[in-house]
């Protein structure tokens, strides 16, 4: 565990409420990243984010300090989007990739790929990575889940077992079903992104 | 495509997104926890983050048996434990005294712990399990042999594990503990140093006494056990000094009732010191001295923010404060002098919010306080 959150966790826990303020400083925006890429909302995810912290603060007593402090931020973001998907049975066809908001200059935007690049080739590359947010964002939540963590968290497949509560091969599956998932719907249009073999 | 080969394709694709940022969530948290009435108003660093590193505190020492002049031959255990309290653990090493209690803050729970001997190698542990708001939850004990594991649990109300107490009772020899023996704060022990001073003769008659007549004692287990009394290193060598000189002239004496009644007096005098003073390492000792000698220079400013937050801001009250200041990581004499200024200023009607230097200055010296209070 980071040394400064089990700080601030102990600090907490003695009497200083603000410390808390670390914590949601250092971990707002992964879990907010999270969120939204599951409730496809950035009001919504924002809300799940806050509810999340919340119930962090009242259950710090409970923290297991075996565990990661953003492992288990981790879990209860994602249990709280769960709920609220299942609970107003939300569909997200937002993209991932471009965040919420059609305006151009949008703290969403997309950043050019290759700074430097070709008009044409910036162009390009947005196209692809616009289609590849569709594509994310209408996989199942629990295969989201597992690639949003994966690919862009960076978070080794141990880390997202534990974050998911599932066993290291279960997170294995589900990242290899997302991924042919993602496969079948963007090959057709982006054949030279997945060349050097068929369909698994 | 295989599935490496896939797992590449999709890092390719995805490295140069970013995280979505949010907008500032901490406004909303804090007022949200704020309505609930869990955030308390500290900038203070707590007890607990000052001994992080441990993990576990020791926030109140209360001395039983042991603390009588006449029977201070208690035996000292040093015991390994670790408490798991809603998916938490706990672990830390126990210094006691025989019959000695001592408080533990684990999560959520206050426990006090009584290891006491029950024969010469088996020890009794007692333990009261205590809730935040102090109702007792439990009061177990169990007698086992010093060096094995001892586990106490205790199951909620629908039978799964609520509490885990685990310790290995040792004994140690009172002498190699001399430097990490949890001590007094220093104003209390030059207390319960000078009140000792006074009977210093009458004690070390009644020492020589069983040691050169009663022969229950060895003057080299005195000697060791001594080490684990609250005097002043002095003191105690002057004590030794005297029962040696004593058992070498053949003129310890069984001490009258007079005597006697001087050394009970003196019990109760050092009881009425020593009784819920907490106790502490020598390193915990150096650490909160150096935490108050950072924030020393700011005391007025830091009795002016308090005494704002209290009369302006309305956030905590005096009486709130006060009890919280508990946990705070600093010495009692500090805290009391603190909340004599707070307590000046409300009378006077001149809380203010502090000037930006000043703000400054208090921020400044709370990062060096909170630094020089870390576990190194």
């Amino acid at each position: 565990m980071v040394e400064a959150d089990l700080e601030a966790v102990n600090s907490v826990l003695g009497g200083d409420g603000e410390a808390f303020e670390h914590l949601v400083r250092r971990y707002q925006h992964v879990l907010f990243d999270l969120a939204l890429s599951l409730l496809g909302n950035v009001e919504e995810a924002e809300d799940a984010v806050q509810s999340a912290f919340i119930k962090i603060y009242s259950s710090l007593a409970a923290f297991d300090r075996k565990r990661s402090f953003l492992n288990w931020a981790y879990t209860i973001t994602l249990n709280i989007a769960r709920n609220r998907l299942r609970r107003r049975q939300l569909i997200s066809f937002i993209p991932f990739l471009s965040g919420g908001k059609d305006d151009g200059d949008s703290e969403y935007s997309i950043e050019p790929e290759e700074r430097g690049a070709s008009p044409d080739l910036q162009l390009s590359a947005g196209i692809l990575r616009k289609d590849l947010g569709q594509a994310v964002a209408e996989l199942p939540p629990d295969l989201k889940a597992a690639f949003v963590l994966f690919h862009i968290h960076r978070q080794p497949a141990k880390e997202i077992a534990e974050i998911m509560e599932l066993t290291p091969n279960a997170v294995s599956i589900r990242l290899f079903k997302a991924r042919e998932r993602l496969m079948r719907n963007l090959a057709p249009k982006y054949p030279e992104q997945f060349a050097g073999g068929g369909p698994v | 495509m295989d599935e490496k080969n896939l797992e590449n394709a999709f890092n390719r694709l995805c490295a140069d997104t970013g995280i979505k940022k949010s907008r500032d969530l901490w406004p909303q948290v804090r007022q949200r926890t704020a309505a609930a009435g869990a955030i308390r108003p500290s900038r203070r660093a707590a007890w607990v983050l000052a001994a992080s590193a441990a993990a576990f505190v020791v926030i109140l020492s209360i001395p039983g048996v042991s603390q009588s002049i006449m029977t201070r031959l208690a035996r000292l255990f040093s015991s390994n434990y670790s408490v798991r309290v809603g998916g938490a653990e706990y672990k830390g090493v126990l210094v006691s005294v025989e019959g000695e209690t001592r408080e533990l803050r684990a999560g959520d729970r206050y426990v006090q712990v009584k290891v006491t001997s029950a024969g010469e190698r088996a020890v009794k542990v007692e333990l009261l399990v205590y809730s935040r708001d102090r109702k007792l939850l439990a009061k177990p004990s169990l007698v086992s042999v010093t060096g094995k594991a001892l586990e106490i649990k205790i199951s909620g109300g629908d039978g799964a594990e609520d509490f885990m107490f685990r310790m290995v009772p040792a004994e140690k020899q009172p002498g190699s503990y001399s430097a990490s023996v949890y001590q007094l704060p220093d104003a209390v022990l030059n207390a319960t140093d000078a009140i000792q001073r006074e009977t210093l003769d009458t004690t070390a008659m009644y020492w020589a006494w069983r040691i050169s007549v009663m022969h229950d004692v060895t003057y080299e287990q005195f000697e060791k056990y001594a080490f684990a009394w609250d005097l002043l290193p002095a003191t105690r060598d002057l004590l030794l000094e005297r029962i040696r000189a004593l058992v070498a002239s053949g003129k310890a004496r069984r001490l009258d009732q007079r005597e006697e009644n001087i050394l009970k007096d003196t019990e109760a005098r050092l009881d009425a010191l020593i009784t819920s003073t907490p106790r502490m390492t020598a390193d915990f000792k150096r650490r909160i001295t150096a935490s108050d000698e950072a924030l020393r220079p700011v005391a007025k400013i830091e009795a002016m923010y308090w005494a704002w937050r209290i009369a302006e801001k309305k956030d905590v009250t005096y009486e709130e404060l006060l009890k919280l200041s508990a946990n705070w990581f600093s010495a009692e004499e500090t805290k009391a002098a603190l909340f004599r200024n707070i307590k000046a200023i409300l009378d006077s009607g001149k809380a203010r919010p502090l000037t930006a230097p000043e703000q400054a200055r208090y921020e400044k010296a709370l990062f060096k306080a909170r630094e020089a209070g870390k576990h190194k």
